[in-house]
């Protein structure tokens, strides 16, 4: 079972990229995922049978009871409690693959990750959780292409503030000769046929790291989030601005003068997979 | 020797470092051989040419050897260029503590 309940896409595409990876291996599984997830989801592991679930739905303590415990094992992502605590009436082995949260110090978090059988931390290079095994970031694969195609992508997640910018952004960046697209992150699943040379958009845990290992620039503007803290992990990994004209700045001068990004190793789903395979 | 005291660019200001070759016939300032034009007789900063064009649109009449110049190309094609383009909105996006809050609130759950 694997239980990716939570409020944005982030989560249902972890659980996807996980459950796929786990299926390729023979394991069969099942995925816990929120309604705002179901189609990012279902576009990522079109052969893994989901369940979809509000996060915050009153049934989930009685599902989780009657379900989960029927598994195997349970791969829970980001909250090893469980979005209501209902992970700790159950018994079954508990991994958790869990990336930066706020709220590390919390007793309910400590609580979660104490009755998990083994716990690996998908983005150590945060430095944020101690005592536990350390992979590195995963993510998927978003580029089909090789060299970049020269463009500017501003990506939105439904942010009507960030969407307002980019129109204005977008039209300067236009009026000087580049080429801009934008998509959004709540859309099908990103992929690009050709890379973009510079992505600006907030700094998620996917976005940020797929584009990390696509080579891609990032520049990030961090969005407030109540569990990650999207600045933290753009200061580290992606590039942040203190204003909007410091930001065209940078994306003209990547354009004009190319150079390559540094970023940091990030991982497969498939080392994923692999690790819990061996925790089984 | 002085440096160029001129910060226009072609987009965005920057500092100039090199070496100044005379001055600015209206603000006086130091200017190199990038960033100095003719003005009638004498010489002019580009900065200083930017606000006369912008401030006397009938100047680029008068200055159309400027048209074909990277330093002015927006203020010949689009007048709104340089005018301040983003608001409020925009600019708090940016800001350092724009990212904490609801830390302890476990009933929002969107965006987790």
């Amino acid at each position: 079972m694997v239980y990716a309940l939570g409020g944005g896409q982030g989560h249902a595409v972890r659980g996807a990229g996980v459950a796929a990876a786990l299926q390729r291996r023979g394991l069969e599984a099942v995925l816990w995922i929120s309604p705002s997830g179901r189609r990012m989801a279902e576009g990522l592991a079109t052969d893994v049978p989901t369940n979809v679930i509000t996060s915050h739905d009153e049934r989930l303590p009685t599902l989780a009871r009657q379900r989960l415990n029927q598994a195997r094992a349970i791969v829970v992502d980001t909250f090893p409690e469980g979005v209501m605590e209902e992970l700790s009436a159950t018994d079954t082995t508990r991994l958790a693959l869990l990336r930066y949260r706020r709220d590390a110090a919390s007793i309910r978090f400590r609580r979660g990750l104490g009755a998990c059988t083994s716990v690996l931390d998908l983005e150590p290079n945060l430095d944020w959780l101690q005592g536990v095994e350390r992979l590195a970031p995963v993510a998927r694969r978003i580029i089909q292409g090789a060299d970049d195609d020269g463009s500017v992508c501003l990506i939105d997640g439904g942010d009507t503030p960030l969407a307002e910018l980019y129109d204005k952004l977008g039209a300067r960046l236009h009026a000087l000769g580049l080429a801009v697209c934008r998509r959004s992150s709540t859309g099908p699943p990103l992929t690009f046929g050709r890379a973009p040379r510079v992505v600006v958009g907030p700094a998620g845990y996917n976005l940020t790291y797929e584009l990390a290992a696509a080579g891609i620039h990032h520049l990030a503007i961090p969005r407030p989030r109540p569990f990650d803290d999207q600045g933290l992990r753009a200061r580290a990994v992606a590039e942040t601005f203190a204003r909007p004209e410091a930001l065209e700045e940078r994306i003209v001068d990547l354009c004009l003068r190319p150079v390559p990004r540094r970023a940091p190793v990030v991982r497969s789903y498939d080392d994923v997979a692999a690790w819990v395979s061996s925790q089984l | 020797m002085n440096r160029c005291r001129e910060t226009a660019g072609i987009l965005f200001k920057r500092k100039c470092s090199a070496e100044a070759v005379g001055t600015c016939s209206q603000c006086h300032k130091p200017i190199c051989q990038t960033h100095g034009r003719t003005y009638w007789q004498s010489v002019a900063c580009v900065s200083c040419l930017r606000d006369l064009i912008k401030s006397q649109p009938q100047q680029k009449q008068s200055q159309a050897h400027l048209r074909d110049d990277p330093y002015f190309y927006w203020y010949y094609v689009d007048d709104h260029w340089y005018d301040e383009p983003y608001g409020m909105d925009d600019y708090r996006l940016f800001d350092e503590d724009g990212g904490d809050f609801g830390a302890d609130d476990y009933s929002g759950w969107e965006g987790t």
